[in-house]
């Protein structure tokens, strides 16, 4: 087993240091950025869905008012860039305590009233006043275009992601998270505060995508509407954590990173076919791997679950 | 304005009666199968489409699409039930599986009929002579009157079944008790198979309807029409069959007084506001009476 952590944790710094000298050598850049964007959306979805068992069906608005609050900061107020994702990131959580009464739904009724919020955002920031949002053309940010320094926030965004993860997935937070999930009241008679836990996991789960859209803003330097809260972001990270495995560490990391490759590639051959991939992919995934990947072997092999988290 | 206020008043009681009849569809699924259908909409818009490939090869109109589109959906309807109910029902929170599993059949609709029909915005020309008729100071479209004609019509035979046949009441009892039905040796898997062949039906006929009351369909409407089926069976209460109609009709009032007083652009979000304020305060519905399921 020792051997094994030894060979993993080595080929862990070969990884990091090869994404780190991607602006460098000659890779695609976007490619890479983009990768570890959805990685960070799908594990920090695995927070409030894998751990909590809340379905957020309209978690692309974290992401939404991320980029929409770097640019508007950035374009109408001079806030230099990296504060004004910052921001970003504090009006995610914002966004997320203002839909903590949701909470008290369960299942199918937190997932669509959650959608249902991000809808009316979605309509809210096309309607509001040009001088504002620019309307359904949104912003460009043609002098903040800066793709190198986004790249590197990226990657370090990603590291804190995983880390707060592998975190929670140890910390009595984390633990009580599961009993949550598992058993409500039982959590509650054990004394397990179900309310508070319940909010720091959504705020944690806020946090993350609304700082990754304000260095997606810096990366890409335009942000509209409909790319802005877009559904397909939504469901795209549903797939991408589902197909690792929800409720573990490995499994979004992994689901993201093959997931993308694979949707990189439809879109390269087969354009026209790509929602319909995605639609029998979510499918496929709930009907025969609801565990995903990474889960399914974990379960297969409870060992396992020393090296793989 | 007060002929405005009226106009809107009868516009939105026939709209409401589509409505009605979208959100039926989508409860009798729910309450029968607690399958969460987020394709609703798409299903639907499928519908429209054949209606419309129906009128431009063969020269049907919308209505007599119907009785060709019915037994399609419904035969859809079983196989879906046969590949997806099974395994649905296994998992470890079935309305959250179904809610994803039709989330993914919803983006493979859309996919397929921007593939069959593309993206334009399509139409069918409208088959009767009146356009409109006035009523005082109201005009009301001829092909919603129709529709909203034809939906009553299915509402009644619709009631006849699920309160005067045998299968209707099986259907009702499985909506009130799952597990007490199947062992009063009703077959539980035949009946959900019947109900979602007929769920699907029903959503094919509002969608040859939508066809006569809107000018134009595009394959992105779906999303639209799923929305306002679960705010109607929110308003109308989740397992109530009929309080859908209710549902329907108040969404219906709602929308079309809001578009008086409100930018148009930001009349849907009157629906999603709606549904939010539902679920939050009074989830059993208007008429419902005690919630066991939130």
């Amino acid at each position: 087993m020792d051997r094994y952590s030894k060979l993993i944790r080595f080929s862990l710094i070969v990884l990091l240091l090869f994404l780190a000298l991607v602006p460098i050598i000659p890779v695609s850049q976007p490619y890479f950025f983009y990768m570890m964007f959805w990685v960070i959306m799908a594990s920090s979805f695995n927070i409030i869905y894998g751990f909590v068992g809340y379905l957020p069906f309209g978690y692309v608005m974290f992401y939404g008012v991320g980029t929409y609050i770097t640019a508007i900061l950035w374009s109408r107020f001079q806030v230099p860039i990296p504060i004004a994702i910052m921001m970003s990131g504090a009006a995610g959580v914002l966004l997320a305590l203002l839909f903590a009464p949701t909470l008290r739904l369960k299942g199918i009724y937190f997932a669509i009233v959650n959608f249902s919020s991000a809808m009316i955002l979605r309509i809210l920031v096309s309607n509001l006043p040009e001088e504002w949002t620019g309307g359904s053309f949104g912003i460009t940010l043609t002098g903040a275009y800066n793709p190198v320094a986004g790249y590197y926030f990226m990657l370090f965004l990603m590291i804190i992601t995983i880390c707060v993860a592998l975190w929670l997935s140890r910390s009595r937070l984390g633990i009580a998270l599961r009993c949550i999930r598992d058993d409500e009241s039982a959590a509650m008679v054990m004394g397990i505060n179900v309310q508070m836990s319940r909010l720091k996991a959504w705020c944690l789960a806020a946090l993350f995508p609304s700082l990754a859209g304000g260095v997606e803003t810096w990366f890409s330097a335009i942000v509209d509407p409909d790319t802005s809260f877009n559904m397909l972001f939504t469901a795209k990270t549903v797939v991408y954590a589902m197909f690792g495995g929800l409720g573990t560490i490995t499994g979004p990391i992994f689901g993201s990173a093959f997931m993308y490759e694979l949707d990189d590639f439809i879109w390269g051959h087969f354009p026209l076919m790509n929602l319909m991939v995605l639609g029998f992919m979510i499918v496929f995934l709930i009907l025969f791997l609801p565990k995903g990947v990474i889960g399914s072997i974990i379960n297969k092999r409870p060992k396992l679950r020393q090296i793989i988290q | 304005m007060f002929d405005l206020i009226l106009m809107a008043l009868a516009s939105g009681i026939l709209m409401g009666l589509i409505y009605g009849l979208v959100g039926i569809g989508m409860n009798i699924l729910y309450g029968v199968m607690r399958v969460v259908n987020f394709a609703h909409g798409e299903f639907m818009m499928l519908g429209a489409y054949l209606a419309f490939s129906l009128n431009k090869g063969f020269g049907l109109n919308p209505i007599q699409s119907i009785i060709i589109v019915i037994p399609i959906f419904f035969f859809l309807g079983l196989v879906l039930h046969t590949f997806l109910y099974e395994r649905i029902q296994r998992s470890d929170d079935p309305e959250v599986a179904s809610f994803l599993v039709f989330f993914g059949c919803s983006l493979i609709i859309t996919s397929l009929i921007l593939q069959i029909w593309n993206a334009d915005p399509r139409s069918i020309p409208f088959p009767f002579e009146t356009v409109s008729i006035f009523m005082g100071p109201i005009f009301l479209p001829m092909g919603r009157l129709i529709s909203a004609g034809i939906c009553i019509l299915v509402i009644l035979l619709l009631s006849l079944f699920l309160y005067r046949t045998y299968m209707g009441k099986a259907i009702r009892a499985i909506i009130e008790n799952r597990e007490a039905v199947s062992i009063l040796g009703i077959d539980v898997h035949k009946v959900s198979a019947i109900v979602f062949g007929g769920g699907l039906a029903i959503v094919a006929i509002t969608g040859c309807l939508v066809t006569l009351s809107f000018p134009v369909i595009t394959p992105v409407q779906g999303q639209i029409y799923t929305n306002i089926a679960f705010l109607v069976i929110v308003l109308g209460g989740l397992g109530t069959p009929l309080g859908a109609l209710i549902g329907g009709l108040v969404y219906g009032i709602a929308e079309s007084l809001s578009s008086v007083f409100m930018p148009i652009a930001l009349s849907p979000v009157v629906a999603f506001v709606i549904l939010i304020f539902m679920v939050m305060v009074r989830p059993q519905g208007l008429l419902g009476k005690v919630s066991t399921r939130i």
